[in-house]
């Protein structure tokens, strides 16, 4: 153990600790540049130099193991020398625009030359100019700035998983620059502005509307997906102008996504909801909130004297916080509904009695990062739970073989051995894997499902996790089964990958049919969500054509509701038949608490206002359980309302099983597609995942539909395509030849418009070039 | 009563008002400081901190860059700014707000402009008859600017050597 002295201070240091890290363990501050504590150690920027005795010249500290008996000066004459003459090259290049910098304030350059440069410059010369590159919506850049530490390169390479950025050049010529000219796409972008100690990468959304000593700091969560990422809020008056990550190294780390970061940018979109409208000669006026949730309650108490409680559906968003999960399925429950539910993003509801307590990851994000051999049941964490992606990248850069099935291969970060059957047939697979793992001997082309067999078989304890895309698969009851029979054949443990920020908040409260709050089963039979059965509706931040997987039973189930009120942020993709629409506070605007997919319960706080005259979640159902006549429901702040959930709930415990027994599940024969007509499959997109993040303009993204190059090449299609379905709009998209794409099908993003004109996808299409004018 | 010759001497010929007469005198028939204002005014340092302006460059293009350093220097917390990406990509203010019923005058908001945008002018007695009046907004403290450059500019320029 080598021992050293920093600044005349002793210290035991374990073998291999750098100078720099050894000084932080003293609290000795020593300037850096280049050194990141998560990225690789690179010593270019040379602002750490320190005095070593017995060295003649100074080095490195972020890059010098210690040794035995190092004396260390960071204060001496030399070291300091050495930093002033550091600086001074820095800023040879470095232009002083400081006041219109956006990193001014909260930038490293700017201190450290205030704390440690020489005041006088010798160099009188012109300064070198780099030219700005596009990198695209989210990243500004002015590369003049840049100081060459390097940061970005290494994130990219280290983090992100993609090499998008890189060094060209040498010595003067030095730059950082995308080698072919394009934008910066990793989820994980935007991480390289918080990254860049100068202000050559900034953030384009926030590009000049403040300063950062000006900002209200919030500490909140980001409710866009099950990682629960910890997020601080920044705010300025009534505007949220920014979101950077907070660091939590059980869950985050540092980072966040760029849906994270920048979907904030919807909260202020043009059809947010400022104030309650009623529908007035069918059109939707703006009410008092008095008038609104009187016609509220009225609508829905008339369609409870007509047809009874059982024909409302009361849906949820899984974005929701746990207090308005809690509320909204009491207020519904206490007037006798029986259909209360979140999963819109799922038709196959036959192994609801299976279910788990909770979609629990059964472990902690940080245990993810040892596991040795993974199977990906369905799931693509990179664009659905990036963070969580990120751990799995980490166990893979470590050593851990990770397999996936899906329907269609997806283009992961990091090596993956990817099983998608060409004919489409993933449910086979997995039964075919379940059948190999109990011995069947493997036929000759079923190399790869073998490979993964054997695997399995020989790992001691592999773990299977189950994505998204398994829940929203037409057929998810077999399917689920059969990824529970791999499990037990494979001795392996299961774990869920939530589908939604508060899934499991939505589960444990008992925003299920089937479920009370605690998982307390409710008996009976249950009808779909979009059933015409159904009389009247609530939409509890949903947008039930984006939203949903049966878009066209939405649209006909709405359009014979006699009922619809809407609770949400935004009116603008509002069906035509909701007669009441109360504007609610967003969750950047109301506090609350989420649940994550280990199980961690984390609160967050309002930042700002809630916008015009939207309220807070909790507030607007507890006013409407006054008007509805519910009694129990009278909570007078947030803390009453939690520890009622908290009552309700109880402990819950944070590894549950993954599947409970399964039914007997009656064999469904797929109706045969018509001649000529394309299977569709699909998934939500990461940036059209929820109301608000389609709304954050600089995550727009073109939607791109993606074919089989042989289809393509059968049809004669270019690169737009024509999509018609008997019924429904022509749809013109662009297409992507994609040989995982399975013969036959088409891969649909959702969750927009294209796939909302085409009615989801709830059966087949054709397809047909596109008339040269619209191609354009 | 003990009598004090001296003071008694003092008393009887009132040497005291004689004194103060003489100070009197002295004012009566010396120099006079009035100035007649309005008509007259009294001389100005170039570094005279009267009503604000925002200045701009020669070609008309207004200096204030949103760099909020005089929002963030302002002790009386007087100066409201908000930025954002003019459409050719510079960055400018879209609201400049100085409350002159807050702004005590110190001048740090123009010594800390780094271009000179800011300046306190000459100007003492403006007036205002509301306290709205009172709050100057980008627009009037362009035209202020723009009504009062050329002194502005002798007076940074008679400056310039102490900066």
């Amino acid at each position: 153990m080598p021992h050293i002295e920093i600044d005349g201070r002793e210290l035991d240091v374990a073998a291999g600790t750098t100078i720099l890290e050894a000084a932080r363990q003293l609290g000795i501050y020593i300037p850096v540049f280049c050194y990141h504590p998560k990225l690789s150690i690179a010593a270019n920027c040379r602002m750490c130099l320190v005095d070593v005795e017995k060295q003649w010249k100074p080095l490195p500290a972020c890059a010098t193991p210690c040794a035995d008996g190092m004396k260390i000066q960071t204060r001496s004459a030399k070291a300091k020398a050495a930093q002033q003459g550091v600086l001074e090259f820095l800023l040879i290049n470095h232009p002083l625009d400081c006041p219109v910098c956006d990193q001014g304030g909260e930038c490293p350059l700017q201190d450290i030359t205030m704390g440690y440069a020489n005041p006088h410059s010798f160099y009188q010369e012109e300064k070198r100019v780099v030219a700005d590159k596009d990198i695209g919506p989210l990243i500004a850049t002015e590369m003049t700035r840049c100081i060459q530490c390097t940061r970005c390169v290494r994130f990219g390479q280290e983090i992100a998983g993609v090499m998008e950025l890189g060094v060209v050049g040498r010595g003067e010529k030095e730059a950082i620059s995308t080698y072919v000219s394009k934008a910066v796409s990793s989820e994980l972008s935007g991480n390289m502005i918080d990254l860049c100690p100068v202000g050559a990468l900034t953030s384009k959304p926030f590009r000049y509307k403040a300063r950062s000593w000006e900002l209200k700091h919030t500490p909140s969560l980001c409710p866009h997906c099950s990682t629960g990422c910890n997020t601080d809020v920044q705010s300025l008056g009534k505007d949220v102008l920014r979101v950077l990550p907070r660091a939590n190294e059980s869950v985050n780390e540092e980072w966040i996504c760029d849906k994270g970061r920048f979907a904030y940018a919807g909260l202020s979109a043009e059809d947010r909801g400022l104030t309650p409208l009623l529908r007035v000669n069918g059109r939707l006026q703006a009410a008092s909130w008095g008038e609104a949730l009187q016609a509220a309650a009225g609508g829905l108490e008339s369609v409870v004297r007509k047809h009874g409680p059982e024909a409302i559906a009361a849906l949820i968003s899984p974005e929701s916080s746990n207090e308005e999960l809690f509320l909204f399925q009491a207020l519904f429950r206490a007037l006798g509904v029986t259909h209360i539910e979140h999963r819109l993003r799922q038709t196959d509801f036959r192994a609801d009695a299976a279910m788990p307590l909770y979609p629990a990851l059964n472990m902690s994000l940080e245990d993810l990062e040892r596991e040795r051999t993974i199977l990906l049941c369905h799931a693509f964490p990179r664009e659905q739970q990036p963070l969580t992606n990120h751990r799995l990248r980490k166990a893979a850069l470590a050593g851990a073989t990770i397999y996936a099935i899906d329907t269609v291969l997806r283009p992961f970060n990091f090596p993956v051995q990817g099983l998608c059957p060409e004919t489409g047939d993933d449910l086979g697979t997995y039964r075919r894997l379940e059948e190999l793992l109990q011995g069947a001997t493997a036929r000759a082309e079923e190399g790869a499902l073998a490979r993964l067999a054997t695997a399995l078989r020989e790992t001691e304890d592999p773990l299977l996790l189950i994505g998204n895309d398994a829940l929203q698969h037409p057929q998810a009851a077999e399917l689920l089964r059969a990824i529970q029979g791999v499990a037990t054949a494979a001795g392996a443990r299961l774990g869920w990958l939530a589908n939604a920020g508060n899934a499991a908040g939505a589960w444990l409260l008992g925003c299920v049919p089937h479920r009370r709050p605690g998982g307390e089963t409710v008996p009976g039979q249950r009808t779909p969500s979009w059933s015409t059965a159904h009389k009247a509706f609530v939409l509890y931040g949903v947008e039930p054509e984006y939203d949903s997987l049966a878009v066209e039973a939405a649209q006909q189930a709405l359009q014979e509701a006699e009922f619809v009120l809407a609770l949400g942020h935004f009116t603008g993709n509002l069906p035509e038949q909701v007669q009441v629409f109360l504007p609610l506070a967003s969750w950047a605007e109301s506090a609350g608490s989420f649940i994550n997919n280990e199980g961690r319960l984390q609160s967050y706080r309002a930042a700002v206002k809630p916008a015009g005259e939207a309220r807070p979640g909790w507030k607007v159902l507890r006013v409407l359980a006054d008007h509805l006549g519910v009694a129990g429901l009278a909570f007078n702040d947030l803390d009453e309302v939690q520890s009622a959930w908290q009552g309700a709930l109880g402990d819950f415990p944070l590894d549950v099983p993954a599947f409970a027994a399964f039914p007997e599940l009656a064999p469904e024969a797929a109706a045969p597609l018509p001649e000529g007509h394309l299977r569709l499959l699909g998934d939500w997109t990461i940036y059209t995942a929820d109301p608000l993040v389609r709304r954050a303009a600089p995550l727009r993204r073109p939607a791109v539909c993606r074919m089989h190059p042989q289809d393509l090449q059968a049809r004669g299609l270019g690169s737009v395509i024509e999509l018609r379905r008997a019924g429904r709009p022509v749809v013109t998209l662009p297409v992507q030849a994609d040989a995982s794409v399975p013969r036959g099908c088409l891969w649909l993003p959702l969750g927009t418009a294209e796939s909302v004109a085409l009615g989801g996808l709830q059966s087949s299409c054709t397809v047909g070039r596109a008339s040269s004018r619209q191609a354009i | 009563m003990q009598i004090r010759p001296k003071q008694w001497f003092q008393s009887f010929f009132l040497t005291e008002l004689l004194r103060g007469m003489q100070l009197t005198g002295r004012y009566f028939f010396g120099r006079k400081f009035t100035v007649q204002y309005p008509e007259e005014r009294t001389p100005q340092s170039p570094r005279f901190r009267g009503l604000h302006a925002l200045r701009r460059y020669e070609n008309g293009e207004e200096r204030c860059i949103s760099c909020k350093l005089c929002e963030a220097v302002c002790p009386a917390l007087a100066i409201t700014i908000r930025g954002e990406e003019r459409a050719d990509g510079t960055r400018r203010t879209t609201v400049y707000d100085i409350d002159l019923s807050k702004c005590i005058f110190c001048g740090l908001c123009e010594e800390s402009c780094p271009v000179d945008s800011i300046v306190e002018s000459r100007v003492l007695d403006y007036h205002a008859e509301t306290r709205s009046e009172l709050l100057y907004n980008k627009d009037r403290l362009l035209a202020n600017g723009d009504r009062l450059e050329r002194q502005l500019a002798e007076d940074r320029a008679a400056d310039r050597p102490y900066r």
